[in-house]
């Protein structure tokens, strides 16, 4: 890209940094970043200024009440691994299939670095399979990297070219082991479409590890067609 | 973990144990930051109980998708200030009777009041609060005001051009022109 065709974007950089654009404004800018280091650059330049912003404004003691209802509603919640909640109800694969079926243009990305899709730091299980669905059916296929690194007991999903799921909705693991799927973690990616995902450690003995898109605070069971699936065996 | 033992952590090593739903690291982590996201959501929203929806909110969300910081993407309290600032944003956009205050450069930014500090941390946040302030002091009004009312006021640039009556390039440029401006003057302080 030459500087006379980088030359009109610029002026948006600051914008889109502010969240200043409106969003089908930024729908064009974020496809123009993805392809312009030069913006991406100037991007990661300007985004300390922005988050220093919020220092720079009157310090206020937020009212007592507010830390004990937030400690009350997570309290119930806590210490329970992600996922395990044993009022949550247990999810099928015969409820799955039909997602499956319903996702429109499914592309498939093959195991392996060539594919795009890496398997890191486990000797016992070189193969992974994974396939992705459009976020829209009209627009392109989405190329997300994925790559599921396994340090120690420790699992982590980590993405990349993700696009963030928009109108508050969040991205949910699903980890199947034989016939039972469990409920995981929820995760956006930041704005450079990149999510860092640590994972229970019951990852060890799956079968299999998928992601879709649900509403803000997930759900129970999956009420859209999976993004990403991999096979682990 | 006992409350003593979460106090003496980071906020990274928080955020690993929030993520596997310690509930004492998230009241550690509000302890921290509870004070400037709600000053920030106050800021934002221009009322108390408004102020107090959106923090509480957000703390939820950051519980329930804590998976989603990335460390290498910058500190814990940016993040956590990014999403209440976010989802202070969403509900004024929401809002049918949404503001238009447009006074976003005026004193309450440059004359901010900091509580006293006790520890070296604070007394580091209160060093880059003062540099931020002058930064933002040193600009010229027409910067500041549409940093201030993209920033705080939730507006787009579109949206900002129309309430001041300026073609929607100057706002662009003014945008562009002013962040640099910060950008340069916090430079080492933030690096």
């Amino acid at each position: 890209m030459s500087i006379h065709d980088h030359e009109p974007w610029q002026d948006d950089l600051a914008a889109y940094a502010l969240g200043a654009l409106s969003d089908d404004e930024l729908t064009v800018f974020e496809a123009h970043l993805r392809t312009c280091e030069r913006c991406r650059t100037e991007l990661r330049w300007l985004e300390p200024a922005v988050d220093a912003l919020p220092a720079s404004i009157e310090q206020l003691e937020p009212p007592p009440g507010l830390r004990k209802r937030l400690l009350d509603t997570v309290g119930p919640e806590a210490d329970r691994p992600v996922g395990r909640d044993r009022d949550r109800a247990r999810w099928h694969v015969g409820g799955l299939r039909p997602a499956f079926a319903a996702a429109a243009t499914v592309v498939a990305l093959i195991a392996g670095l060539a594919g795009g899709y890496a398997l890191r730091g486990d000797d016992e299980r070189p193969a992974v399979t994974a396939t992705t669905t459009p976020i829209e059916p009209a627009t392109p296929a989405i190329q997300a990297n994925a790559a599921l690194v396994r340090d120690g007991e420790r699992w982590t999903l980590d993405v990349s070219d993700m696009p963030q799921p928009g109108s508050g909705d969040v991205y949910q693991v699903w980890i199947r082991h034989g016939d039972r799927v469990d409920p995981s973690v929820l995760f956006v990616p930041s704005r450079d479409e990149r999510a860092s995902v640590v994972l229970p450690a019951s990852m060890a003995t799956a079968d299999e590890l998928m992601v879709t898109r649900e509403p803000s605070g997930g759900s129970n069971e999956p009420t859209s067609a999976p993004m990403l699936d991999a096979q682990l065996n | 973990m006992r409350r003593h033992a979460a106090e003496r952590l980071g906020d990274e090593e928080l955020m690993i144990l929030v993520q596997r739903k310690d509930a004492q690291a998230l009241e550690v982590l509000y302890d921290r930051h509870g004070g400037p996201s709600y000053s920030l959501a106050h800021r934002v929203m221009g009322e108390p109980q408004a102020a107090e929806d959106v923090v509480q909110e957000a703390f939820i969300s950051v519980w329930r998708t804590s998976a989603s910081y990335d460390a290498a993407r910058g500190s814990v309290r940016a993040w956590l200030l990014q999403i209440v600032r976010n989802r202070a944003i969403d509900v004024i956009r929401r809002s049918a009777a949404r503001p238009t205050r447009t006074d976003f450069d005026d004193d309450g930014i440059l004359e901010a009041q900091e509580a006293p500090d006790s520890t070296d941390a604070e007394a580091s946040r209160r060093e880059r609060a003062r540099v931020v302030r002058k930064a933002l002091r040193d600009l010229p009004q027409d910067q500041a005001r549409v940093i201030g009312m993209a920033n705080f006021g939730g507006f787009t640039h579109s949206e900002i051009s129309e309430l001041l009556g300026m073609p929607l390039g100057t706002v662009k440029g003014r945008m562009r022109l002013g962040l640099q401006k910060v950008r340069a003057n916090i430079g080492e302080l933030i690096s």
